[in-house]
């Protein structure tokens, strides 16, 4: 039994990879990229209000966290390939984390296609998408602009800081709003109880 | 919108063009990671230069990259401004000893070691710049995926990467339609006319329709896959894969090079520096 709980804990770790899963993260990476390059809102010089964060939230509800975290990484890959604006592998990597940590749903046992998501689950995905975005674009995308690019390090935290604020108000104020909707979607497909 | 993309959906005539995926992609990161790493201008001037080489060799056309080049050098020295605002004195606490010219008022001194420094960074980020263009330039999305293959990494990712990159035009025109047509329902989508927050609402608005056609076709794609039969074997084979040439080898060379320096800097520089020492060379 115990076993069987440890393989069903990697599994949702790491996402049943069947060619469902492949074209998701494919599509969503795409759309991430799309959303980050051109339907951003600009908030302040360089810092924009981006609602691709949405994407890691719905790829991870329905699939778990690497999908989503990959989903980040190829995504920001995408956007930089499309602009051909330079690479930046500090933010890909802080992507990869942020988007990563997001899609811990399943973990915690938000199980969406089940229809199973509550105050409980969301106040978790709130405090979790917080401590993601804060390590990930915090400090590690700032410390490694520091160490790849040499910027000035005062200046790149802010920039961390930032777009902790901006994703977090998009993961959050409209990623709750999503997955609720998604559950009820999925409630209606799984009525039925086990017995 | 399409118009706006830097990445290339054709392959093209020119040497660098031509050559196998696994050969650009080694290219680039050997280069950025040389880029990355090194703080010394002795390394970096020469890899400058070589990206250059490669980006011209491509012959972009200065109207396609017009846009984002300025755009970088414009981000860039306003980038550059901001640090010296913030710490004027940021070479001298990276390269270790000062040499003050003149003071403009109160802490802002010019000294030789910060503008040293700056340029140094500027160098970076501009040989950084140069070379993705030519990469972005120069590479399919197939080809992208034959070349992550051949260095093994898992076939789904590859499928991951060019599936993704070859579905983008689709998204953008999915994306377009949609704008227009909730622009003709009286959306309001001025700048001038609506505040952030309202746009941010509204950017949802737009996303959620994009969202639920866009994984539409997830099932759609999925099933044309698995109906021919993906993910079946361990390998997996590539229409789009080129056998290396004569060419390839004499550019994998480069990549040898720059992996040796590399290596060598990363060992000599990076883990031998006695404490205290900083860790860009500095030739005064």
């Amino acid at each position: 039994m115990l076993i069987e709980k440890k393989e069903s804990y990697s599994k949702k770790l790491l996402g049943s990879w069947d060619t469902k899963t492949v074209v998701s993260v494919a599509i969503g990476a795409a759309l991430f990229g799309v959303l980050l390059d051109f339907v951003s809102i600009p908030v302040f010089t360089n810092t924009k209000l981006s609602v691709a964060y949405l994407i890691p939230v719905f790829v991870g509800a329905l699939f778990g966290p690497l999908p989503a975290g990959l989903v980040g990484l190829f995504g920001n890959i995408f956007a930089d390939l499309l602009a051909g604006s330079g690479f930046w592998p500090d933010w890909w990597i802080g992507n990869f984390i942020a988007s990563f940590v997001i899609g811990l749903l399943p973990l915690y046992g938000a199980r969406i296609k089940d229809g199973i998501f509550n105050v409980k689950h969301a106040t978790i995905f709130t405090i979790t998408t917080i401590i993601g975005l804060l390590i990930s674009f915090g400090f590690i995308s700032p410390f490694l602009n520091t160490v790849f690019y040499g910027g000035e390090k005062a200046i790149n935290f802010a920039q961390g800081w930032i777009a902790v604020v901006s994703d977090g108000i998009v993961a959050v104020v409209a990623g709750l709003p999503l997955l609720y909707a998604l559950t009820r979607r999925y409630k209606k497909n799984s009525n039925l109880t086990k017995e | 919108m399409e118009n706006s993309f830097v990445i290339s959906y054709l392959p093209g005539q020119h040497l660098i063009q031509k050559l196998n995926g696994t050969t650009k992609l080694l290219l680039l990161v050997s280069s950025l990671s040389l880029i990355m790493i090194s703080f010394d201008i002795r390394i970096l001037i020469p890899t400058f230069a070589l990206n250059i080489i490669f980006l011209i060799s491509v012959k972009p056309k200065w109207r396609q990259i017009r846009g984002i080049t300025y755009f970088i050098v414009f981000m860039n020295l306003f980038n550059i401004l901001l640090m010296y605002l913030v710490s004027p004195t940021i070479g001298v606490s990276e390269i270790g000893h000062s040499d003050v010219w003149f003071s403009i008022i109160g802490r802002y001194v010019v000294t030789p070691e910060t503008l040293f420094y700056l340029s140094v960074r500027l160098l970076k980020i501009f040989s950084m710049f140069i070379a993705s263009l030519w990469f972005v330039l120069s590479i399919t999305p197939s080809e992208l995926g034959v070349g992550l293959y051949r260095l093994h990494v898992p076939y789904k990712i590859c499928t991951v990467v060019s599936l993704g990159l070859r579905s983008i035009p689709d998204i953008s025109r999915n994306y377009r339609e949609i704008k227009n047509s909730l622009q003709m329902r009286g959306l309001e989508l001025d700048k001038k006319r609506v505040s952030v927050f309202k746009r941010l609402k509204q950017s949802v608005t737009i996303l959620i329709p994009l969202l639920l056609s866009t994984f539409e076709r997830v099932d759609v794609i999925a099933s044309a896959m698995d109906l021919r039969l993906y993910g079946i074997g361990k390998k997996r084979s590539y229409y789009s894969y080129k056998k290396p040439t004569r060419n390839d080898q004499f550019f994998r060379l480069i990549v040898i090079i720059q992996l040796i320096v590399f290596a060598i800097y990363l060992v000599v520089v990076v883990f031998l520096r006695p404490a205290g020492a900083g860790r860009v060379w500095y030739p005064w």
